[in-house]
């Protein structure tokens, strides 16, 4: 099973992350959609394959849901040699820190032993395009049409 | 209120009537020869898309909207910065949650909609009201957990209080913005005072919520007073701006309502366009924090700047002739300012973007036609532009 741990701000993380779960599961893959302040990390060393998905909130910070998450993982600091994991970020090319919340949590995992998967995807705020269909477009690329 | 023109700004004639009904030409004019213009009380006025784009996002300033009766919001995040404003952000963030509005979204549709069929005959319809105001008013009510009626009462007031904002106000603007303040706060406490009598009876949303956060402590019952007055006030002056223009851009080029109508996948980039051509903030101000530099002009701490926003939505550097609509701008060029940007972009941005949409579809969905029945009654200051009628036959 696929399952898209999201951490947000505002909401347009968990929308994303729902559609494309919707969109995987219409294309006959088994996907869920998990919150980053719900979500122990203790788990994820027993997962197969995760796809992180997170906003940048302010000056590169991770958002709110998302902090807590970042500190566990650091603190639990588990060996995650043996899971996959792909990312989405969602940001706005305008702030220097594009997209840094991903990015800091594709360098943690990494750290810590897992294996990414793919290209990441952004979200880019400075363009005209929603949040939902970037997010399947992505998905579709990583795991259906791939 | 008008000042002698003699002692009007050159480039920024505030107070002008002609100005505020149309500023573009003495934007135009000062984008290319004082992009970067310092008036004689040495505010700083910015006209460049990328100067008010930088300087909105930029981490060196403060946000507030001055002394007076705006002073009612320094507990909210109008007039709070960071870090304060981030914790009040995220508490009010949670209930603007693009699935939570598409729940409060649907009665903006149905009021839409049943305006729509009562004028469905071609009589002439108050488009503003009907369409620009109680549906917004609807869903934002939604969203407080409180009930939805007085509309344009409500709008009314709130206009009034803009009133006090930008420059020329005098004594009798300041007056009656806080005897509209005066009453929004009364009407606010009253529904927070039932709320507290009653807890668990009636809608429940915002509001209800923030008092839970009062009674742990997290904040203060001013604060939740502040901010339903500003939520509960706000909720309608600003999609009802666009949705306004919009109709009645749809009125003056039937064949922009009839792309709409007719293809669905163009309407996020039409709504978009219209978006960029009639912001309802015009101009925001924030204060340098620290000596800094715009465009090369030494800027000293605790300068007033006032980002133009409806100047660098239409930068022609930036936009392709900025005045005409063309919703198939290149992607990099269509993104615009009129939901600010950066900490203080408008917290509300997302309710007052469905509803628009929600507005425009119903008409859409239940109308051919759109024309006008007459001119359009217009309230724009240098600081707000805002309606208070749109004579329209819709059907």
């Amino acid at each position: 099973m696929l399952k898209i741990i999201f951490g947000t701000e505002s909401g347009n993380a968990e929308m994303g992350a729902e559609d494309m779960v919707t969109a995987l599961t219409e294309a006959g893959l088994e996907a869920v959609a998990v919150a980053m302040d719900v979500y122990d990390v203790e788990e994820l060393a027993d997962e197969e394959h995760i796809i992180l998905m997170t906003s940048t909130y302010g000056e590169g910070e991770l958002p709110m849901t998302a902090a807590p998450f970042y500190e566990n993982l650091k603190t639990v600091s588990p060996d995650l040699k043996g899971v996959k994991f792909s990312a989405f970020g969602l940001g706005d090319s305008t702030y220097e820190t594009y997209n840094q919340a991903i990015k800091s949590l594709m360098v943690l995992m990494t750290e810590l032993g897992a294996e990414q998967v793919g290209e990441p995807g952004f979200h880019d705020a400075a363009l005209p395009y929603s949040i939902s269909d970037m997010a399947v477009c992505w998905a579709n690329r990583q795991f259906i049409f791939a | 209120m008008f000042t002698h023109p003699e002692k009007q700004d050159k480039y920024f004639p505030w107070v002008d009537r002609l100005f505020r009904v149309n500023p573009y030409p003495w934007y135009d004019k000062a984008r290319v020869e004082h992009p970067v213009y310092r008036m004689e009380n040495g505010e700083i006025v910015l006209t460049r898309y990328h100067d008010v784009m930088k300087w909105l996002k930029a981490p060196l300033g403060t946000t507030h909207f001055g002394n007076g009766p705006w002073n009612n919001f320094d507990n909210t995040v109008l007039n709070v910065d960071p870090p304060e404003h981030t914790t009040l952000r995220r508490y009010s963030n949670k209930w603007f949650t693009p699935k939570l509005v598409n729940q409060y979204i649907t009665i903006a549709t149905e009021l839409a909609e049943n305006a729509l069929d009562r004028y469905s005959d071609g009589r002439v319809m108050d488009a503003f009201y009907e369409l620009a105001v109680v549906p917004p008013h609807a869903t934002m009510c939604r969203a407080l957990g409180v009930e939805d009626d007085d509309a344009g009462l409500i709008y009314r007031h709130f206009l009034t209080c803009t009133d006090a904002l930008g420059h020329g106000v005098g004594r009798d603007d300041n007056d009656r913005a806080t005897q509209s303040f005066d009453y929004l706060f009364e009407r606010c406490a009253q529904y927070i005072k039932e709320k507290r009598q009653n807890p668990g009876v009636g809608p429940q949303g915002l509001v209800d919520d923030f008092l839970k956060l009062a009674d742990e402590g997290k904040m203060t019952e001013r604060t939740v007073l502040e901010t339903m007055v500003l939520f509960y006030g706000s909720g309608s002056p600003n999609p009802a701006t666009v949705i306004a223009s919009g109709l009645n851009h749809f009125a003056r080029e039937p064949e922009v309502f009839e792309l709409y109508r007719t293809q669905p996948d163009e309407r996020a980039a039409i709504i978009n366009e219209l978006t960029r051509l009639y912001p309802a903030e015009i101009s925001m101000i924030r204060y340098a924090t620290e000596d800094t530099e715009i465009g090369g002009i030494p800027v000293a701490k605790g300068t007033p700047i006032r980002s133009v926003i409806a100047a660098a939505n239409r930068d022609p550097e930036f936009f392709e002739n900025p005045h005409e609509f063309n919703h198939k701008r290149p992607p990099e060029t269509s993104m615009n300012l009129t939901f600010g940007a950066g900490h203080h972009a408008c917290a509300g941005q997302l309710i007052s973007r469905s509803v628009i949409r929600a507005v425009f579809d119903a008409v859409a969905n239940k109308a051919t036609h759109i024309v006008s029945a007459g001119e359009a009654g217009l309230a724009h200051t240098d600081r707000v532009r805002g309606y208070l009628s749109l004579p329209l036959r819709i059907y």
